[in-house]
């Protein structure tokens, strides 16, 4: 065999791995037996619940803050706690105007300092804050708008012993004309309808991977509380979670609106601070999680394969290697084609059939192009993270940011 | 150079044809709609009820000329109003094709089909043999034998069904909702839920028990105890925590757990056994005479609820939800009754 085909043979064969679990994942969704056991649980003695709110932008927390007041939960029953960042005066005091108007149902949480990003805000409220003693810990980022009846659908699985985290499905709020938004709302479809609830349905743990999510405090505290040294808290956490035994709950008829700019530099960071979290999150899982679970935590690095198989099939099919030549024509195939790849042509079109959506599906072939993106950014940053080792979570703010608050 | 050009187009053009929907859709988007939020309120039982009252008051406010006539609502719904004469209801071959409103007690006699919603202000009572699309009743509602709702039936006051009544969609009540035998039906929804005379829980007195010794392989997770494969808990015996069993779960007779349970297969409660909080299984729920469960009892395939079994209790509503639902006589639900694929008294 020569080095290229040394080289391609387990590039092929982990494809080949992904491609299958995928198709996995696809078939049980379209036909297996779906499991949502905490559908129909709507009448209820609810438990106390609070709300942490990890705030930076004053204008996105406006917003969320009137969707959580607007719950269906039982009045008295639900605390919301803003924790409030030092370096965002103007967010600190559109809270403390909130706690005014809601006494004791909005209790802002002051930090003195920014330290360890979203995971160690919360860390350190889910700790110190009023409301902690709640026997349910939920957790709502400022770019989501939950609906009149999602905290109850978050906290309904806890009736379960077993379960120790919940979410819901995220989908955004707006879609705009241009492009990115649109296949990351498909994206999106494919994530939940078939990544998420096909998981469910197989007994797998589903994964945290949006910062909007329920919490049984006993749970949080057994697994350590949350972790200020990554960028994916939630990812995490619910790998943590499973690892002490623990259930996840995917609700995927509970829907949260996230709202999104649509803009490629927001979607770069924020597709770079997945793949960090997932590097982060498979490093200190890797002796414990299954094979599933790494699978899917090493999905950057499955990018980096992807990317050095396509370079080496290229130079060999040049160097007139037979082996390189077919499997060039194998891995163009995978990027584009409805037989199932990591772009996951066929997922995304299982999902938008699932959800209905009719015309919006003609323009899965343009991701390729978002395929293309995401398997290079996931790869860059997956190298970086591995050659950094540690990182601080890009969540904290920037000093010119923090600057820019005090300003205003 | 013209040729090839012209070859190059073709071709791009070739290539490109397959891709025309997809350009299509991305100059000119016909669906850019966000997913819609599911409303939950459409989940409460009562809703579909709700929204017809709400129509009504709105389209024949009860002040607007009771009497006995037949017209048409603003928007051109045909209705019948009935104060005194309810022979004028399903004259023709049995069948009443429009939407009636009873403004005065009435019992209404059997064998009938009423095509479209019928809103009682009174107390109502159907004959048997009766077909509904939909009922209301802002007072007490008697389904008589053998009769049939097909989308939903909803009272204010106590909602009392006949026996070998089928009533599909959503049946709720503001009071209580008393069925009869051989009734099925998919949801229901109100303070008790009874099949014949209402229960309440019967609680073991904890003094009377034995502390249940947790098995050495019992592994505690957080705020509960974790047992791989099957467990039995003896009778008259407190466990005075939550549970998770792997394999299947009998709670012996009299026993009391004071937490929540959890079992990966079949969940057993055998007489007199009481669970405190949630009964939760991926298998078959099975509540024998006179047990209990004080929060929600889920289960992913069956429920059966033996005679005087009791969920929930009156100041704490529950749900039993599962893909079949059986009830015995006696069985009372505090609450929600959810089966996917129907639920009936035996």
């Amino acid at each position: 065999m020569t080095i290229f085909g040394a080289i391609l043979l387990p590039v092929l064969a982990i494809v080949a791995v992904v491609t299958i679990r995928h198709y996995r994942l696809i078939l049980n969704r379209l036909f297996g037996a779906h499991r949502q056991p905490y559908l129909d649980l709507s009448t209820a003695t609810w438990p106390r619940a609070t709300v942490f709110i990890p705030c930076r932008d004053e204008k996105q927390i406006g917003p969320l803050m009137v969707a959580l007041l607007a719950s269906d939960y039982p009045e008295g029953l639900l605390t919301l706690v803003p924790i409030v960042d030092p370096a965002f005066p103007a967010a600190a005091k559109v809270l403390d105007d909130y706690a005014v108007r809601f006494p004791g149902k909005v209790v802002p949480f002051h930090r003195a300092r920014s330290e360890g990003g979203r995971g160690g805000a919360l860390r350190e409220a889910s700790e110190h804050a009023p409301g902690r003693e709640a026997p349910v810990h939920l957790v709502f980022d400022g770019a989501y708008r939950p609906g009149r009846g999602l905290i109850k659908q978050l906290v309904a699985p806890f009736f379960d012993p077993e379960v120790g985290g919940a979410f819901s499905r995220i989908v955004p709020a707006t879609i705009g004309p241009i492009l990115l938004p649109r296949l990351l709302d498909l994206a999106g479809s494919e994530a939940s309808q078939i990544g998420q609830q096909a998981r469910t349905n197989l007994d797998q743990t589903p994964e945290v991977t949006a910062p909007v999510m329920g919490l049984r405090r006993a749970a949080l505290e057994a697994a350590g509380g949350w972790s200020g040294e990554t960028e994916a808290e939630t990812l995490e956490l619910g790998y943590r979670l499973a690892a002490g035994g623990w259930a996840i709950a995917y609700q995927n008829r509970a829907e949260c609106h996230e709202v999104t700019s649509g803009a490629w530099a927001a979607y770069q960071e924020e597709a770079g601070r997945a793949a960090r979290g997932r590097i982060q999150a498979l490093l200190r899982h890797r002796g414990r999680a299954g094979f599933d679970a790494l699978l899917r935590l090493a999905r950057p690095l499955v990018a980096v394969v992807l990317i050095l198989g396509w370079l080496v099939a290229l130079a060999g099919s040049y160097a007139g290697d037979p082996f390189a030549v077919v499997s060039l024509a194998v891995l163009t195939i995978v990027l584009f084609s409805p037989l199932g790849s990591l772009v996951g042509f066929a997922a995304t079109a299982a999902a938008a059939r699932l959800d209905g959506h009719r015309a919006r599906v003609r323009i899965l072939p343009f991701q390729a192009l978002a395929g293309l993106a995401s398997t290079w950014l996931a790869a860059r940053e997956a190298l970086a993270q591995l050659l950094a080792k540690r990182r601080k979570p890009a969540r904290q703010p920037t000093r010119a940011v923090a600057a820019e608050n005090r300003v205003a | 150079m013209l040729p090839f050009l012209g070859f190059l187009l073709l071709t791009l053009g070739w290539g490109l044809l397959p891709l025309l929907p997809a350009i299509r859709e991305l100059l000119a988007p016909q669906d850019l709609t966000p997913l819609e939020l599911t409303d939950r309120s459409i989940g409460k039982i009562s809703y579909l009820a709700r929204n017809f009252r709400q129509y009504i008051d709105r389209v024949l406010p009860q002040e607007a000329g009771a009497g006995d006539y037949a017209a048409k609502l603003m928007d051109g719904t045909e209705f019948v109003r009935v104060t005194r004469r309810a022979e004028q209801l399903a004259s023709q071959g049995n069948v009443e094709p429009r939407v009636v409103v009873l403004d005065a007690p009435h019992s209404l006699p059997g064998d009938r089909t009423y095509l479209m919603e019928v809103y009682a202000r009174a107390p109502l009572t159907s004959g048997a043999e009766t077909n509904y699309r939909a009922v209301y009743g802002e007072k007490e509602l008697t389904l008589g034998d053998s009769n049939r709702v097909f989308r939903w039936a909803h009272a204010n006051g106590t909602l009392t069904v006949g026996p070998h009544s089928v009533l599909r969609g959503r049946i709720s009540s503001e009071t209580g909702l008393t069925l009869g035998a051989d009734v099925v039906f998919e949801r229901a929804g109100a303070p008790v839920i009874a099949f014949g005379k209402e229960r309440e829980p019967s609680l073991p007195s904890r003094a009377e028990l034995l502390t249940w010794n947790p098995p050495a392989a019992a592994q505690k997770v957080g705020d509960h105890l974790r047992v791989e494969g099957d467990l039995d808990i003896p009778k008259d015996t407190l466990v005075p925590a939550s549970l998770v069993v792997t394999g299947r779960l009998r709670i012996g007779a009299g026993s009391l757990v004071e937490g929540s349970v959890k079992a990966h297969r079949d969940l057993e409660l055998s007489e007199r056994a009481r669970v405190a909080g949630a009964a939760i299984t991926r298998a078959r729920l099975a509540l024998a005479e006179h047990a209990s469960v004080g929060g929600a009892a889920l289960a992913e395939r069956s429920v059966r609820m033996g005679r005087n079994a009791v969920v929930g209790g009156p100041a704490s509503p529950a749900s039993v939800a599962g893909v079949e639902i059986e009830l015995s006589e006696g069985a009372t639900v505090y609450g929600q009754i959810s089966a996917r694929r129907g639920a009936r008294t035996l």
